[in-house]
């Protein structure tokens, strides 16, 4: 028997972060004809980014594509995903893929089907030069993704809403930001932006998530077709590389540079990064953050 | 036409009393905190052209104030007749139906404050339960956030009923702005 | 259940709930409740419905609109307004409807200072409509000019709606603020030549007062003393932009102070007044915030449903004619309007728009302009409008809402006028941008 699937994202539809996910439903409702179909029911509009993780773990919804981010309320060691040194691949064989999943069981319900993103770092974004690993001085918009790293290298930070990140950089209210790698285009803020900081850090976690009680009621045949479909899914990472390339061309093709770190001021940015990280995942889920650490990255 | 009123301003007891305070305080708080908003977010501009650095928890702070104010003033906005309704056609009824509608309308509106009342603390109880905790600017309990609706929506609940036994005694009524 | 099915549950009990005199939120409210239950999964759904409405109110975006209120109501309660509007009129003189047409042209001086529509009614609402209806003038003349200068706010810059429909839409946000200008001047022009006309024709509609001669001195002593100091305040808010010191909403927030400083230089910041500012103040920016918080929730709630996207494909269904295509855009536009807020419009609409229009060959900037101003009218269009819904608030209790709609629909007709003639002649609004190329 065929069972229909309502899904949601928490990205805006025809966006590019959102587009595995787009792909995704597609190839399961063409390969799923009589097993799985997928009833895509909207992006932000359809429910708040931040209510998503709430809405598939109380099974408003079936499935829910999510950055960890946006559910730290139910999963406060989700915000150590974005720090993992490793790809998906190689968490679903050294046993990280299953601790992260049992997170998600425990702690909100949610089985974890699939990872996108690997591949793709954030980056600062800036309008004054960047020089060393050090931003006294700078004023940058965050989110609670960048607030620890960039404190930690002395910028003061503001959170405005996204809507105001335009006007803010046009009016040098702030110098800069962090966001990926891609999409800076999809929000007009190449217009407003001079420069991108290299390296990039961290890696962008988009999961797909699946109501846990959800999970379990379908057939092990169903699971087996949606565990191949996420196997697909995660094999499409690899072209975020290509579209990395790509996003960086189109940066440099509006007008701007790039400002880029060498040897220890480099070492110095990437190390702050990871540690400010940690360090915010240790206090927020102190009991589980160590084993994760230990599960996600090479360098212990 | 008059405001409407919901009668109980002019009672002598006690519990009338103190549930008239509570309102008319819960008003005043929200009076404050809209006054407030403007401060704080001056002294953020201020403390960030001239210190440096600005106040990190102004943005996330208004954004609770603005909320609570509304929570807060909601019910005093109800019992003041400031919250709108569309009138054409509940004003060119007969008196009669008219009143007859009006009581349902406060009837009806209540109810369906109280149907938010009680998911909303449901909400509010699983958030509690599970010891959610909301990373931002700051770390705060869910809970505590969202306990504000159902607080809110219970008293507004009281408010419709309070309009209805109005209208039962006089002819002002909810519909009529 | 089918789209079509969703929309008539959902905007059905929204209608017959609002025609029986329910207040608008509490009707968003109960239709909330109905749409949680059947399309969110029942108990569930009504359980992530309350979490939808805190984080639709808790959205630093919507703070404006309690500052923008607070300034108008200080302006107002200590008298600073009264003496602004006075001095200005004695400089128009010999202009019939001369209120209204200060209403258009301080209308259009605060769309320079604020992107959000509802908070330039509402402040133009509470400063200005009370003094007119005191000098007689028909609640129509009054209201109508108050909610046509939104339409302006957001055309001219500061706008945060520009540069959301720009950002989302990927096109050139200062271009497609310069595209504004000239369409927002020339919708004032048109309101102050209807106003006259109107004036002119029905006299009793605006009172021709003050036929006191009066020395230069007398009519611009006053300007001087009442209205000089008071653009300090506007020197502040748009001062701060410029400057870079501040964020739109941070700017409000200086105008806020700035305000209570003019006040106190005035010597009319009296605690009587404070206590009236604050109470107007909690009154007005509660009714406005208790509907957003409502409805934002309930667009949330259609756009689940499928009834959003089903209007918007099978209305942008017709064909491939560039023309067809953009009136059928702004029939949507116009409907979602009565409904959704402007930020959920934009990011329902965008996503569908976008593609179609760069298939039929619209030019992005042209379809920007006629993008905002759909949504600002389907704003002002009746039954249902939230710019309608703030002006009846604001108005005092014995305006009905027939008033309100009669005071629009003139304004509307003006509008539309300027939106069609956009539509013959693109370059009225793509001449400005293609200075910049
Ligand atoms: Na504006
Ligand atoms: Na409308």
């Amino acid at each position: 028997e065929e069972v229909v699937l309502r899904a949601v994202s928490s990205f805006q539809q025809g966006s590019l972060i959102e587009r595995p996910f787009a792909r995704f439903v597609e190839k399961v409702n063409a390969e799923g004809k009589g097993l799985v179909q997928i009833n895509y029911m909207g992006g932000p509009s359809a429910m708040p980014p931040f209510e998503v993780g709430n809405s598939v773990s109380s099974g408003v919804i079936d499935m829910a594509f999510v950055t960890a981010a946006f559910y730290t309320n139910l999963l406060p060691a989700g915000d150590g995903l974005k720090l993992t040194e490793y790809t998906i691949q190689e968490l679903r064989k050294n046993g990280g893929w299953e601790y992260i999943n049992e997170l998600h069981n425990k702690k909100m319900n949610a089985w974890y089907l699939a990872r996108t993103g690997d591949g793709v770092p954030f980056h600062m974004y800036t309008n004054k030069p960047v020089e060393k690993a050090d931003l006294s001085g700078f004023t940058l918009r965050v989110t609670p993704v960048y607030r620890a790293f960039f404190e930690a290298l002395n910028a003061s930070s503001i959170q405005t809403p996204p809507s105001e990140v335009y006007t803010a950089l046009e009016r040098g209210v702030v110098d800069g930001y962090g966001w990926p790698i891609q999409g800076v285009l999809d929000l007009g803020w190449q217009e407003v932006t001079k420069a991108r900081v290299d390296p990039g850090f961290y890696t962008v976690d988009v999961n797909i998530l699946l109501n846990l009680d959800k999970w379990k009621s379908l057939s092990d045949e169903q699971r087996a077709f949606l565990n191949k479909m996420a196997e697909w899914v995660e094999s499409t990472n690899a072209e975020n590389e290509q579209i990395n390339a790509e996003e960086a061309k189109k940066q440099a093709a509006s007008g701007m540079t790039v400002y880029t770190l060498e040897g220890a001021e480099r070492e110095k940015w990437l190390e702050t990064a990871r540690e400010a990280g940690w360090a915010q995942v240790l206090k927020a889920a102190p009991d589980t953050a160590p084993r994760l650490r230990e599960l996600l990255t090479r360098s212990k | 036409m008059n405001h409407p009123g919901t009668g109980a301003a002019v009672s002598s007891n006690p519990v009338a009393r103190a549930y008239n305070s509570l309102i008319t305080g819960l008003a005043v708080v929200a009076g404050a905190i809209f006054g407030l908003m403007a401060f704080f977010i001056g002294a953020d501009v201020l403390v960030r052209n001239t210190v440096g650095g600005g106040l990190a928890w102004v943005i996330e702070t208004m954004e609770y104030a603005m909320y609570v104010a509304t929570i807060f003033a909601a019910p005093w906005v109800l019992r003041e007749g400031a919250h709108v309704s569309v009138d054409v056609v509940t004003s060119n009824l007969p008196e009669g139906l008219r009143r007859v509608v009006s009581c349902f309308v406060c009837l009806l509106g209540s109810a369906i404050c109280f149907v938010i009342c009680y998911y909303s603390a449901l909400a509010t109880l699983k958030a509690f339960e599970r010891g959610s905790q909301i990373y931002k600017t700051f770390t705060i309990p869910e809970w505590t956030i969202s306990i504000f609706v159902p607080f809110g929506m219970l008293l507004v609940a009281i408010e419709f009923l309070l309009l209805f036994r109005g209208e039962l005694r006089s002819p002002a009524h909810v519909s009529a702005r | 259940m089918d789209w079509i099915s969703a929309l008539l549950l959902l905007t059905g009990s929204l209608v017959v709930l609002l025609m029986l005199g329910l207040p608008v939120a509490v009707t968003f409210f109960g239709v909330n409740i109905i749409g949680a239950i059947v399309f969110l999964n029942g108990e569930i759904g009504l359980i992530q419905m309350t979490r939808n409405v805190v984080t639709a109110i808790t959205n630093y975006n919507l703070a404006p609109i309690p500052l923008f209120i607070l300034m108008g109501e200080i302006l107002l309660h200590t008298g600073m307004a009264f003496k602004a509007i006075d001095a200005i009129e004695r400089l128009i003189v010999k202009v019939p409807g001369r209120m209204a047409v200060v209403t258009v042209a301080a209308g259009t001086v605060f769309s320079a200072l604020s992107g959000s529509s509802i908070a330039n009614t509402a402040m133009l609402g509470r400063s200005l409509m009370p003094e007119m209806l005191k000098r007689g003038y028909h609640p129509t003349l009054s209201m109508g000019p108050i909610m046509a200068t939104g339409a302006i706010a957001m055309l001219i810059p500061p706008s945060a709606l520009a540069v959301l429909v720009g950002s989302l839409a990927g096109m050139s946000i200062s271009k497609l603020l310069l595209a504004g200008i000239i369409p927002a001047l020339l919708m004032s022009l048109l309101f102050f030549t209807y106003i006259i006309y109107r004036a002119k024709r029905r006299p009793q509609d605006a009172p021709a007062d003050d036929p006191v001669q009066r020395t230069f001195a007398e009519r611009w002593v006053p300007f001087l003393i009442y209205v000089v100091p008071l653009s300090g305040i506007l020197i502040v808010v748009v001062g701060s932009l410029i400057l870079g010191v501040a964020t739109p909403t941070e700017s409000a927030g200086l105008g806020v102070i700035a305000s209570f400083i003019a006040a106190a230089g005035y010597r009319t910041l009296s605690w009587q007044a404070i206590k009236t500012t604050l109470a107007e103040t909690a009154k007005t920016s509660t009714m406005i915030l208790f509907i957003i918080m409502a409805s934002t929730t309930f667009s949330q709630i259609l756009a689940f449903s499928g009834a959003t996207s089903g209007v918007v494909t099978l209305v942008t269904g017709f064909g491939a004619d560039p023309l067809m295509v953009l009136v059928m855009m702004m029939l949507v536009l116009l409907v979602l309007g009565c409904f959704v807020d402007q930020v959920s419009m934009v990011m329902i609409t965008v996503p569908l728009f976008i593609p179609i229009a760069h298939a039929v060959g619209i030019d992005p900037i042209w379809l920007g302009v006629i993008y905002l101003i759909t949504m600002e009218m389907g704003f002002l269009t009746p039954p249902f409008g939230l710019l309608l819904f703030v002006m009846k608030g604001i108005a005092p209790p014995e305006i009905r809402m027939a008033t309100v709609y009669r005071a629009a629909v003139p304004f509307l007709a003006i509008e539309m006028f300027v939106l069609v003639l956009i539509l013959i002649f693109p370059q009225i609004a793509l001449w400005m941008p293609s200075l910049i190329r």
